[in-house]
């Protein structure tokens, strides 16, 4: 297949002709620019092959230039089969097509068929040509935007490429009687489903046959049975109208209504007749009872009053008795007052003597306390006076602890001067033999031996001799200036503290702590004399003693005697305790006879309240009852009482004669009966009335029902349903057989499908192994690329980048074109700004991929990217001719 | 049919034929299509029931069908069903002659 011209006019954004003339057998490039309608060529090229020239679709329509009712038209010359053809196509006004070839030329629909036929593809559908339609050649002239679409091919690509492959493994065998039937089988299933196996045309119509002639079949049941209730209704009401006449004219059920009419006369006299003697019957009783009542009364009141008279008596006497146990109480009550009398009296005199002996005691202690506290003053004083002395030597002795301490280190400080200053010192020893001349050292006679420190420069002078000067180091001066200092520190503390040397005030020093201590200790024994004395009410201190002994005369030295004290303190306490004792002990005694007097007291008004209380009832009784004897006697009571026995014995007779005589007549039952007899009766007649009504009627619709024969009809609908209903059967199992036929087929179709794809798969892998060295391009069923398996690792293809998904697609195309042209088919490659998403490397392999390709099919690209092929110098590069 | 042709005015005949018995597949078809495309269409009314007439396919009608390509894989399918017990081998029995009679269909235009 060979596009070698393409003509355009009056299509999308191409009013003017265009043209495209040259293309090769090999790789064409077309590189414009954007906007210059390289899109639109390939997409009058698909429409001058797979539209049909006749179609009015939107999409045809749209390929007017705006605004202009002109028609598009295209012409393509193309070589197939080495056959040269030439197709025009005119779109919308006077829509035509014609082909062209070496030795034939077509019109119309047969032009339209013979490209078909030429070209491998299918007769577009009304809303104009799809992937299904468009077959090989649509799937490999791919549009802008569709080049990186991994989608399995179209159905008619899919059957011409199964078909080839079907070749390619040998098992080609009625490839076409294939198709054929399959597309017998689809037609005839469509007949009876729908795609998605809902039944449609002929299954559905069946169906609806067979609901329509079985809800007329059930209409006409119904009639039947209708006609037949109003048969059996008419004939029962029949009979029940029979059964109404027949009671109506019975003789017995009138005679029975008689007698109950008279019985009820009879009843309701019986029924007033015992009324009367019910009342006379109530009446005399109600006389026999209040006779009884006053007769039992009489004799009720009388025993009342013995009562009352027994109550009186008994009170009587209880209050007798208790007028001598009051009179007890009060004797007893008396004795005990005047005994508690003596009692206190003795327990005062007692109190007394105590007190005297309690006053006695105190004096004696105060006396004591006083000796006492006279002697401690006594000792304090002499104490104060030590004390005094050792103040006194304290006061002397100027050195106390920190001038001592001061003394200490002042002390030191010479010592270490002086030690400094030997250190840096010549020493001068002089030791004079018997008889030797005399030494003056620095004027002064020296007598003995002479051993000093040279802290001055040192004049020796010695008779008959010479003088030796002796001069220290320059390096003694400043230790001889520090020991100066020092001693004159120390001078100045000890002429401040009066002390004229070092031992006489470490001495004083010493003599300063003894006082300091016997000090404390005298202080200690003072506070010791000196403490509280609770017994003269006197606070700690030797002040306090003083001032509480100052005005007081210090008393005599003679003893008292405590012992006799004591013990008359000791009898007073107890003869106290007696007395105290005797007087709580009478006190009890005079309590306890008052609250028994109060208590015979009160019972004595007690007593006498229940006396007079008793009496006043006895004597109210006895009125009573003497008042009641007046009006009547016993005697007048008892008459009357057997007067009304009588009386109501002789109600009771008639009362019981009288209900004799209305038993078993009840007049409410004997009516309620007489009642329902003539209801009865009255139904019957109104049942009579409303049968010969419904008779009417009924008869009236037996008529209208049976003329219509529903029972043949009925009969004619059952035959027509049960056929319908076999019918339907029979299509739904046509259509089932169809269904598992083209399942069968699909199936296998499928299982084929698997064996197909090895040829693909060995024609895609080298161009896979290309651009992916290690990878390798699994198909579906279906022809689509499913997976790519990359180091032993499956992807699925939907999951690649969009770059190598395009590439794939590609590369895809390449290897199906390779397949057609293998069987000889007609394939060419036309790619529309494909390969966009492509890095330089994988650009430049696809390229030298395309180029190679182009040595077997033409392949046409498309592209706004004029630089990215200036490499390609194979190829035939072409302009859009205005 | 030769039978009932002759001497008879079949223009007149009304006629319930019931078929029984086993044949090959092919032998089936043709028994059908003669009846059901010949006589139906000969006599005044006809009531044919084929349904004890039962199809053995055997080699040679699946050869007929298809060598070894998609269609005598789907025939060698519908045979294995039709072999089953019960309505579902009927029913595979009945798509398997529909595959024969669509194949011949096809067959037939392939000539023409």
């Amino acid at each position: 297949m060979l596009i070698r011209e393409v003509t355009i006019e009056n299509f999308r954004k191409f009013r003017a002709p265009v043209r495209i003339a040259g293309f090769s057998p090999g790789l064409n490039l077309v590189c414009e620019a954007n906007e210059t309608g390289k899109s639109t060529v390939l997409e009058a090229v698909r429409a001058a092959f797979f539209e049909r020239h006749g179609a009015k679709s939107e999409r045809i329509k749209s390929f007017r230039p705006h605004g202009d009712e002109v028609a598009p038209t295209v012409t393509v010359v193309f070589e197939v089969a080495g056959e040269t053809w030439t197709v025009t196509k005119q779109f919308l006004q006077h829509p035509s097509v014609s082909l062209t070839g070496p030795r034939s030329r077509h019109q119309s629909d047969e032009a339209e068929e013979k490209l078909q036929s030429l070209l491998g593809f299918a007769r577009a559908g009304n809303r104009g040509s799809d992937d299904d339609s468009r077959g090989a050649l649509g799937l490999l002239w791919v549009e802008q935007g569709q080049s990186f679409i991994l989608g399995p091919p179209g159905q008619t690509a899919r059957r011409t490429l199964e078909d080839v492959l079907a070749g390619e493994v040998g098992a080609v065998t009625g490839g076409r009687r294939t198709v054929a039937v399959v597309q017998a089988v689809e037609r005839a299933l469509a007949e009876f489903l729908t795609p998605t196996g809902k039944p449609t045309r002929r299954l559905l119509e069946g169906q609806q046959a067979a609901g329509q002639a079985e809800q007329a079949c059930n209409e006409a049941q119904a009639e039947l049975r209708q006609f037949e209730e109003v048969l059996a209704q008419l004939e029962a009401k029949r009979g029940e109208l029979r059964r109404v006449v027949r009671d109506l004219g019975d003789a017995e059920a009138t005679e029975q209504a008689n007698a109950l009419r008279a019985d009820l006369d009879r009843a309701r006299l019986a029924a007033e007749r015992l009324h009367n003697a019910e009342l006379l019957f109530e009446r005399a009783a109600g006389e026999r009872a209040r006779a009884q009542t006053q007769v039992e009364t009489r004799v009720q009141e009388r025993a009342r009053l013995e009562l009352a008279a027994i109550s009186h008596a008994q009170a009587q006497a209880k209050a007798d008795e208790h007028g001598e146990v009051l009179s007890a109480a009060k004797s007893a009550e008396t004795s005990h007052a005047q005994a508690l009398e003596q009692a206190r009296k003795a327990l005062a005199k007692a109190e007394a003597a105590r007190e005297s002996a309690v006053r006695a005691q105190l004096a004696a202690d105060r006396t004591r306390a006083l000796q006492s506290a006279f002697a401690r003053l006594d000792r304090c004083k002499a104490i104060a006076e030590a004390l005094v002395v050792q103040e006194a030597i304290i006061k002397a002795e100027a050195i106390d602890e920190g001038r001592l301490e001061r003394l200490d280190q002042l002390d030191r400080a010479v010592l270490d001067a002086r030690s400094a200053c030997e250190a840096g010192a010549a020493v001068v020893e002089v030791h004079l033999e018997p008889g030797a001349a005399e030494v003056h050292v620095d004027g002064q006679l020296l007598r003995g031996d002479l051993r000093r420190a040279v802290a001055h420069p040192l004049s020796l002078m010695i008779d008959g001799v010479g003088r030796i000067d002796v001069t220290p180091p320059a390096t003694g001066e400043a230790a001889a200036v520090r020991l100066r200092t020092a001693e004159q520190d120390r001078g100045a503390l000890l002429a401040q503290i009066g002390y004229a040397d070092v031992a006489a005030a470490r001495a004083g020093a010493r003599r300063r702590r003894e006082a300091e201590a016997e000090h404390e200790t005298l202080e200690g024994r003072l506070s010791g004399e000196c403490p509280a004395d609770s017994a003269l009410g006197l606070p700690a201190g030797l002040p306090a003693l003083r001032a509480g002994l100052a005005d007081i005369a210090r008393p005599a030295p003679e003893q008292a005697d405590d012992a006799a004290l004591k013990a008359a303190a000791l009898a007073a306490d107890a003869d106290l305790q007696a007395g105290r004792a005797a007087e709580k002990t009478a006190l009890g005694r005079r309590d306890g006879s008052a609250e028994a007097l109060q208590a015979a007291q009160l019972a004595e008004v007690r007593l006498a309240g229940v006396l007079d209380a008793a009496k006043t009832h006895h004597d109210r009784m006895a009125s009573e009852l003497t008042t009641a004897e007046q009006q009547a006697s016993d005697e007048v009571l008892g008459e009357a009482l057997r007067r009304a026995s009588a009386a109501e014995a002789l109600a009771n007779d008639a009362l019981t004669a009288a209900q004799r005589a209305a038993e078993g007549l009840d007049p409410t039952v004997l009516a309620r009966r007489l009642e329902t007899t003539e209801r009865r009766r009255q139904s019957l007649l109104d049942a009579q009335l409303e049968l010969a009504q419904t008779l009417a009627r009924l008869e009236e619709q037996a008529k209208t029902l049976g003329a219509a024969g529903p029972a043949a009809r009925a009969q004619a609908a059952q035959e027509a349903a049960d056929l319908a209903r076999t019918d339907a059967a029979r299509l739904a199992e046509e259509a089932a057989v169809l269904q598992l036929l083209k399942t069968t087929i699909d199936t296998a179709q499928a299982q084929a499908s698997r064996r197909y794809l090895a040829p693909i798969t060995e024609r895609v892998a080298p161009y896979i192994r290309r651009l992916l060295p290690t990878a390798s391009l699994a198909f579906g069923e279906d022809l689509r690329p499913s997976r790519l398996i990359r180091g032993g690792l499956e992807e699925s293809a939907d999951d690649l980048s969009k770059g190598t998904q395009e590439q794939l697609a590609v590369l895809t195309r390449l290897a199906f074109a390779d397949l057609l042209l293998a069987r000889g088919k007609p394939a060419s490659l036309v790619l529309d700004d494909a390969l966009v998403f492509a890095d330089d490397d994988r650009f430049e392999t696809m390229t030298e991929i395309l180029t190679e390709a182009a040595s077997r099919m033409q392949v046409i690209v498309l592209s706004c990217r004029t630089s990215a092929y200036r490499h390609v110098v194979e190829a035939t590069r072409l302009t859009l001719e205005r | 049919m030769a039978a009932l042709s002759a001497g008879q005015d079949l223009k007149h005949l009304v006629a319930r034929i019931k078929l029984a018995g086993l044949l090959t597949l092919g032998e089936r078809v043709a028994v059908r299509e003669r009846l059901e495309t010949g006589l139906a269409h000969e006599v005044r009314w006809l009531d044919l029931s084929m349904t004890d007439l039962f199809a053995r396919p055997t080699d040679n009608d699946l050869a007929e069908i298809d060598a070894q390509g998609v269609l005598r894989e789907a025939a060698e399918r519908l045979r294995a069903l039709a072999g089953e017990p019960g309505e579902q081998g009927l029913r595979a029995m009945t798509a398997l002659e529909r595959l024969y009679v669509e194949h011949q269909k096809a067959q037939r235009m392939g000539a023409a």
